[in-house]
């Protein structure tokens, strides 16, 4: 990023703020930014929406888009996918400027959904809907044996853990001799 | 910008090195529980509550270490344990009523398995909602073993405060023989009667009650220095609000104190009439020099004899103890504390020798009428300190009970008002002072 751009796109949102003074107080117009998924549909979300996500509140703070350079650089978030993604912006829309309830009773049933949303939110760092997502995730859980919990949370046995720990110790000890390989032909 | 940018086309970042169960498991396109962050795992497992903790940590090794390491809160709140004879009941009462069709409180029951030599175990559990026990399973081992093999990661794991925690020990039983028929399959009278074992058989049976208690003592000891094994390993303190135990010796109350930190204590003593050398134990000679017991904010221990110095009890607002007499400088220590701090609530020291009057007497001065009440003023309060001596026959054979607590100004008018002795038992200089006070 260099220093230039910085600076006239930190100019730009300055002009809204002195406009109010000289009018009968009329309302600042809405900034909006343009998100899209993996499936690169472009989403119009509201900057007082977005500010449930610490990720893209801290990014647009940064940033200091003009509406056009807005419209012309959507977020890409390359590894949402674009139904969970089209979710998180309603989400962020239905609470925008709102105290938060409680319970969210509108999230996934499905538990491929909601470990997509889990990440998906974690990612963005919503921190509220991540705390109404996790209680979801526990509910799953609540009052099962543990073959049922294992099945509902698709949890691997022991055996196969083992397993799969051998193969990452294999592929880790790859690695490290592929390192100590390149290391060595970077001294030569 | 196009760093900017660039930096969200990446994967998803974790947000923590360590890795939640494992992330071994995520070749799967759709992510699992697997692959969650270890602040979103850690997160989900505060919200799942301590049964189903339970659960999880049976499900694979991961999760069992991963549970381990994080210590999830939970909603366990009171834990109660009763050892029985030849059997051992635990009552869990939980937070909230969102434990799914468990309710709210659950009890497990570790009996001694019937027809073993070795010993067995068989383990019982009882919903809230559910009227009957249900055998959850038979297992090897003695019943003990198994309840501690249980509560260790339990004890270990408990990281948020617990309001009640209750160990108690049964006393004595006197009956002659052991119930239970200590073969597990059915036999035909036939067969006993033939059987070149019936003596042999008679004799299992027949287990005296010496002998019964004394297995009983034994048991009792090893589950007191098993949980105080468990307590020791942990790296911080278990939180219990109130903390009560009916044990054997006054040892096992202190020496599961130094691992538990608690507002209070109630110790009890379970009597083990019959044998003569744990009669002779029952004298309290060390209090633990340990951080917990000086955070309690009550000590109520009636039935061993506390042989410390009382200025060692000097941190503790409300107190119970009892001793074998009471000196004139604990009289002197008593007033001098109660005058000084204003932490000091109420104690109550009970005392095995009735003449100690006579020298409370002494040195408080001669109360009219019989009335042994003395009341001091302390200076910069609004309090009066009242010291009292009671005479009655209770069941720890302590006949007299000299009481020191501080009481409002108001209380001791209703005392003049009631006894009509203020007047002569306070001293002048304090009577005007309640006067000027009341006056105001």
């Amino acid at each position: 990023m260099s220093s230039t751009e910085q600076g006239t796109s930190s100019a730009a949102p300055a002009e809204p703020t002195t406009a109010p003074e000289s009018a009968a107080a009329p309302e600042v117009p809405e900034s909006f930014y343009y998100v899209h998924g993996k499936d690169k549909v472009v989403h119009k979300v509201s900057a007082g929406a977005l500010q449930h996500s610490a990720l893209i509140h801290g990014m647009i703070s940064n940033l200091g888009y003009t509406e056009e350079q807005a419209k012309a650089n959507p977020f890409p978030f390359e590894n949402i996918d674009g139904d969970i993604l089209q979710m998180v912006v309603d989400w962020c829309n239905q609470h925008k400027g709102k105290p938060t309830p409680p319970e969210d009773t509108n999230l996934p049933k499905q538990k491929e959904k909601l470990f997509d949303l889990v990440l998906a939110v974690n990612y963005l760092e919503i921190k509220e809907l991540l705390t109404y997502c996790c209680k979801q995730v526990a509910m799953m859980v609540k009052g099962k044996s543990p073959e049922e919990i294992r099945e509902i949370w698709m949890i691997p046995t022991d055996a196969e853990d083992e397993a799969a720990e051998k193969e990452a110790k294999k592929r880790a000890g790859k690695e490290a001799a592929g390192e100590t390989a390149a290391a060595a032909g970077d001294a030569k | 910008m196009f760093c900017l940018l660039q930096f969200l086309l990446l994967k998803f970042p974790k947000k923590s090195s360590e890795c939640p169960p494992s992330d071994l498991f995520s070749k799967n396109e759709k992510p699992t529980i697997m692959d969650m962050p270890h602040l979103v795992m850690t997160q989900i497992l505060d919200n799942i509550g301590f049964l189903a903790i339970q659960n999880l940590r049976k499900t694979c090794k991961s999760f069992r270490c991963f549970i381990d390491d994080v210590k999830p809160n939970n909603d366990l709140k009171k834990v109660n344990i009763r050892l029985g004879h030849h059997y051992l009941r635990v009552f869990l009462i939980f937070d909230n009523e969102e434990n799914g069709k468990n309710g709210r409180a659950v009890t497990v029951k570790y009996e001694e398995g019937e027809g073993k030599a070795e010993g067995s175990c068989v383990i019982y559990k009882k919903d809230e909602n559910s009227e009957d026990s249900k055998e959850l399973m038979k297992t090897d081992g003695h019943f003990l073993d198994v309840f501690l093999n249980d509560f260790e990661s339990i004890f270990k794991n408990q990281r948020s405060k617990l309001i009640d925690l209750g160990i108690k020990i049964d006393t004595f039983n006197y009956s002659n023989t052991y119930t239970y028929l200590p073969l597990s399959k059915f036999q035909s009278i036939f067969s006993r009667c033939l059987s070149t074992r019936s003596k042999k058989f008679k004799e299992v049976i027949k287990m005296t009650a010496e002998e019964k208690n004394r297995q009983h003592v034994k048991t009792a000891n090893e589950m007191m220095n098993g949980i105080e094994q468990i307590l020791e390993s942990r790296t911080v303190p278990l939180e219990v609000e109130n903390l009560s135990l009916t044990v054997f010796k006054s040892s096992q109350n202190f020496g599961i104190l130094r691992f538990i930190k608690t507002n209070l204590l109630h110790g009890t003593r379970a009597y083990p009439k019959g044998i003569s050398e744990e009669i002779e134990n029952s004298v309290l000679d060390s209090i633990p020099t340990c951080d917990t017991f000086k955070t309690l904010e009550r000590l109520q221990i009636l039935h061993y004899v506390m042989t410390n110095p009382i200025s060692d009890f000097l941190d503790i607002p409300e107190l119970y103890i009892k001793r074998e007499s009471i000196s004139r400088e604990d009289v002197l220590i008593m007033k001098q504390a109660f005058l000084t701090n204003s932490h000091l609530k109420k104690w109550k020291v009970k005392s095995k020798n009735r003449k100690d009057n006579v020298l409370i007497r002494e040195v408080l001065g001669q109360s009219p009428d019989n009335q042994e009440k003395w009341f001091f003023e302390i200076p910069n309060s609004a309090k009066v300190l009242s010291i009292y001596v009671n005479y009655v026959f209770d069941t720890t054979f302590a006949p007299m009970t000299f009481d020191c607590m501080q009481i409002n100004l108001c209380f001791v008018f209703s005392i003049f008002l009631i006894y009509k002795t203020l007047h002569a038992s306070v001293r002048p200089s304090v009577r005007l002072w309640i006067f000027e006070k009341l006056d105001n």
